[in-house]
């Protein structure tokens, strides 16, 4: 049973708080009988928090054996009290604005014969303003004083607590409110938080200041830039939405990347396009969503531009490098990027403002190796321009509607987008996870050089968090890869016999996403491609489906049978090839051969020695 | 009626600490700074009589200058120096050096909380057992952290035993023996008495990986009392930031097989074989690794890998091949696992 409740559900009526029992909280080595109202909700939420929260986390990283904890919203002591006694080397400093909390607290602290505590009775809240001055370390008393009433209700689940008042609440009361800035005048080693929807506030307040240690529960997620990457130290970090799944995490370990999102941009005579597009990325970004572009030796001053115009802003980089492709730039950019995730986007594209600061607060929450937002192609017309609704939207409606980070996503099966266009630009990724996976961009390929990055990504991540309400706009125009119809086509069969082969050599659970995957680019391809390759690229797939055929087991290819290449001869030519290896048993080794067709190089060499 | 009470109380209370001593083998070979902050866990515990033995097992230059470093700083870290020859053989090398009580582990790149041997400790002093098992805490390469895979037999130990230890010869010895096989074979988990460790000669298979998988079993097998200690005394970490033999798909995978056939072999020669339910157990335990290593190798050796499976089974008593409709396991695992059973014993 999850006890750490997501929602305030309305509960029975809470029994009077005269109704106390004794009950046994287990946390960090210990077992403490504490002073808890009696009803089992109380004593259950605490017990489950300190089992999926504050343990977890004080088992995962080095705890000094002497410091200073602060406890928000201390209740009747479910963590302090535990705390406390296993770690007596240091002192805590509990915050309690409900009086009947405090007074269970106050009990317990008593019965334990604990000194290392010291309970105020305030709550720390981000509608107390700031103070003038900074504040000294405080005594009690002082902290007292210093408080200012803020309306508060009672939780609907359990008699000694409460929550931050809604306006319309006819049950508010004021209680003593202290500013997040008192906590940062402790100087705490550790913040335990728990606060329900206080916590963007506290959490922004305090992003200037050094706390090594925070943890808690939250019911509103605080941005993970303004915890993570605020001017303030915060070492070791773990704070869960309550009642889900979703995280913010930092372990301290040494050597650890940039806590940002490096947008890289891989730019070849792009300067029509380059300085928007980068504005783009940067509207409504802070600190740490950066921008490297990559002039790939264009001949059109793109990197100047580039340096000129944002010569003021330490968030664009631009490097520059000798021409080698599309694929080439991106790595260029991920091997000059220093952050934990990283993006990859076109010089004439655009983002809707916040596109790449929310799915990385997303991604941050969620701790998914890919986020990804809507896309939605733009042409510049006569009339300026114009944006057509994208053929994705709502495909993904059949699925639970999540939230974290202030958004709502869907969690989609990577299967599902798999077998689409390859999308690579409008995600977000882990860089741990590109480099554990090893997962590139193939330099020698120069076009459709995406689609194995998006294949391979999506054929080893989990479940990609999805917000259709952000978008990407992709510049539509002539010229473009995708409207291209010559040989570089046959660099597809060449990017699915590897990945094939790879799903072979890993044990990769599935591989019929990858085969419909290819059947849909082959029927993509047959109607895009210049009329005298399509003969030549429909042997050259007919010959790697068969060697998949002889690889992989037939249920690999539901919905992905010669039919679904749209061809009318694909099946035939399969079968022609097929017959070829005739009495030779089915094996994996199979998807270790390899062909000229499927190589748009060799197929010019022997085209040259033909000629020849 | 004490406010604070059971584990480790007495030393909350502040009062003087008494045994057991503790040798925490550790080995390294590129852990890097993950192996500071693993050592910082041994050397931060509350409970302090301890020693930790790092076996640099051919570690690279910067993972052997931290080395140097923690040694160098606390009196109560050895450091034993050898060319690389694995993991198992480092562990091996290491127990030959305990001095302390009780034995444990930690990798290099696990973690453990401040009040793991306190809490040890306390139960150690109660029922001065020959092996203790512990809870742990998974951290998901998502961030997220939960119980570990094996919350649930340790809430039937808890079900079944209350605070009390398994005894040999006590009336739900063959179910909470046979759930003790079914914990997770991590090294972590667990602190062996060195005597019994001694007098068993208990040790990991040498050139192998899965070592634990052995290692558990053997000790489950023939300690005589075995303590539980509920609370969570080790994190294990799956992460994306070095390779672990836990994810790959190579060739590493096939020692599960040796390493489980050894480990038949050698139960064969304990109380664990005799009795239907540990045996069945046991089985599960071992069979449910090789088969999980099977789904993770790469198809081009899947084939090789069940003739070899298959292969290994021929050299053990058949009625490893029973598992038990009563094995504590969860209805679509025994189920899996039966079928798999009936597989590579045919």
């Amino acid at each position: 049973m999850n006890l750490i409740r997501g929602k305030i559900a309305k509960g029975p009526k809470a029994p009077s708080l005269a109704e106390t029992s004794l009950v046994r909280i287990e946390a960090f080595g210990l077992a403490l009988d504490l002073v808890a109202p009696a009803d089992a909700r109380s004593a259950a939420d605490a017990q489950a928090r300190l089992r999926g929260v504050y343990e977890p986390f004080l088992c995962t990283r080095p705890v000094p054996a002497e410091g200073v904890a602060v406890d928000v919203g201390a209740g009747f002591g479910s963590f302090a009290l535990p705390f406390a006694a296993a770690f007596p080397r240091w002192r805590l400093w509990c915050f309690e604005p409900s009086d009947l909390a405090a007074d269970l607290l106050e009990e317990n602290l008593r019965r334990l014969g604990l000194g290392n505590v010291t309970v105020v009775r305030a709550a720390i809240s981000a509608r107390a303003a700031a103070p003038a001055e900074p504040l000294a370390a405080p005594d009690a008393r002082a902290l007292q004083a210093m408080c200012r009433p803020a309306p508060f209700r009672p939780d609907p689940d359990r008699p000694e607590a409460v929550l931050r008042a809604r306006p319309t609440d006819a049950e508010a009361r004021a209680l003593p409110t202290l500013p997040p800035e008192a906590i940062a005048a402790l100087e705490p080693d550790l913040l335990k938080l728990c606060a329900p929807f206080e916590e963007r506030g506290i959490a922004e307040r305090l992003a200037g200041a050094d706390i090594p240690m925070l943890v808690g529960a939250v019911w509103e997620t605080p941005r993970g830039g303004a915890v993570l990457a605020g001017p303030g130290r915060k070492d070791e970090v773990f704070l869960r939405r309550a009642g889900t799944p979703w995280c913010l995490r930092r372990d301290g370990v040494e050597g650890a990347r940039d806590e940002a999102l490096d947008v890289v941009v891989a730019a070849y005579d792009a300067r029509d396009f380059i300085g928007e597009c980068v504005r783009s990325i940067l509207d409504g970004a802070g600190d740490d969503v950066r921008v490297i572009v990559v002039d790939d030796g264009s001949r059109d001053g793109t990197g100047q531009l580039v340096r000129a115009e944002f010569a003021a802003d330490a968030r664009v980089r631009a490097l520059s490098k000798p021409n080698g492709g599309c694929a080439s730039a991106r790595n260029y950019g991920r091997l000059h990027s220093n952050a934990r995730h990283i993006a990859f986007v076109d010089a004439d594209d655009l983002v809707e403002p916040g596109f790449f600061a929310r799915l990385l607060d997303l991604a941050r929450w969620t701790g998914a190796e890919v986020v990804q937002g809507g896309f939605a192609p733009f042409e510049e017309g006569d009339e300026g321009r114009v944006v057509t609704p994208s053929y994705e939207r709502g495909a993904f409606d059949d699925l639970p509607t999540q939230r974290a980070a202030g958004l709502d996503f869907r969690l989609v099966p990577p299967a599902r987008l798999l077998t689409g266009q390859p999308t690579i630009w409008r995600r977000v990724y882990r860089r741990d996870f590109l480099d554990n996976k090893n997962i590139w961009f193939p330099e020698h390929i120069r076009a459709f050089d995406d689609q194995i990055f998006h294949m391979t990504t999506l054929a080893l991540c989990r479940e990609v968090p999805h917000v259709e309400a952000l978008r990407y706009l992709y510049r539509q125009h002539p010229g473009q890869d995708i409207r291209q119809g010559d040989e570089r086509h046959f660099h597809s069969l060449e990017m699915y016999r590897a990945t094939l082969s790879r799903a072979i050599k890993e044990g990769w659970p599935d591989a019929n996403p990858i085969l419909r995957s290819f059947m849909n680019t082959v029927r993509w391809s047959c109607g895009t491609l210049r009329a005298d390759l399509r003969a030549p690229f429909l042997e050259g797939a007919a010959e790697l489906y068969a060697l998949a055929r002889r690889a992989f087991p037939p249920q690999t290819f539901h919905g992905a049978e010669p039919a679904a290449s749209g061809n009318e001869d694909f099946a035939a030519l399969v079968e022609m090839f097929l017959r070829r290896f005739q009495g030779l048993p089915d094996h994996h080794v199979w998807m270790s051969l390899d062909s000229p067709s499927f190589h748009p190089n060799l197929m010019r060499m022997a085209a040259a020695t033909a000629a020849g | 009626m004490s406010a604070v009470s059971t584990q480790s109380g007495a030393w909350a209370k502040g009062r003087a600490q008494t045994g057991p001593v503790f040798s925490c083998v550790m080995t390294m070979f590129n852990e890097g700074p993950l192996l500071r902050r693993a050592a910082a866990n041994v050397l931060g515990q509350s409970h302090a009589a301890l020693e930790l033995i790092l076996v640099d097992d051919g570690a690279d230059d910067a993972t052997r200058a931290i080395a140097q470093e923690i040694a160098a700083d606390d009196r109560r870290v050895r450091l034993i120096r050898q060319a690389n020859a694995g993991l198992s053989a480092a562990r091996n090398r290491g127990l030959e050096h305990v001095r302390g009580d009780y034995v444990c582990f930690l990798d290099a790149d696990d973690a453990r909380p401040p009040w793991a041997f306190a809490a040890a400790a306390e139960v150690i002093r109660r029922d001065a057992p020959d092996l203790a098992l512990q809870r742990g805490v998974l951290s998901e390469v998502d961030g997220d952290m939960r119980r570990f895979y094996d919350a649930a037999h340790f809430d039937r130990l808890r079900e079944l035993l209350g605070e009390n230890p398994i005894e040999t010869g006590a009336a739900e010895e063959s179910m909470a023996r046979a759930l003790a096989h079914l914990i997770e074979p991590q090294a972590a988990n667990k602190f062996v008495r060195v005597d019994f460790l001694r007098a068993r000669r208990l040790g990991f298979p040498n050139g192998r990986v899965f070592e634990d998988m052995l290692f558990h079993a053997m000790a489950v097998a023939q300690a005589a009392r075995i303590s539980i200690i509920h609370a969570p005394g080790f994190a294990y970490h799956r992460r994306y930031g070095r390779p672990q033999i836990t994810a790959s798909s190579d060739e590493r995978r096939f020692d599960a097989i040796a390493v489980a056939r050894m480990t038949f072999a050698l139960l064969e020669r304990t109380p664990s074989f005799a009795d239907p339910l540990r045996r069945s157990a046991a089985a599960a335990a071992a069979l449910r690794l090789v088969r999980w290593c099977e789904s993770c190798v790469g198809h081009q050796h899947r084939w090789n890998f069940r003739m070899a499976v298959r292969a290994a089974m021929r050299g053990v008593d058949p009625r490893w091949s029973v598992i038990a409709a009563d094995t504590p396991l969860a209805r679509a695992e025994l189920d899996a696992l039966r079928r798999y059973a009936k597989e590579v014993f045919a």
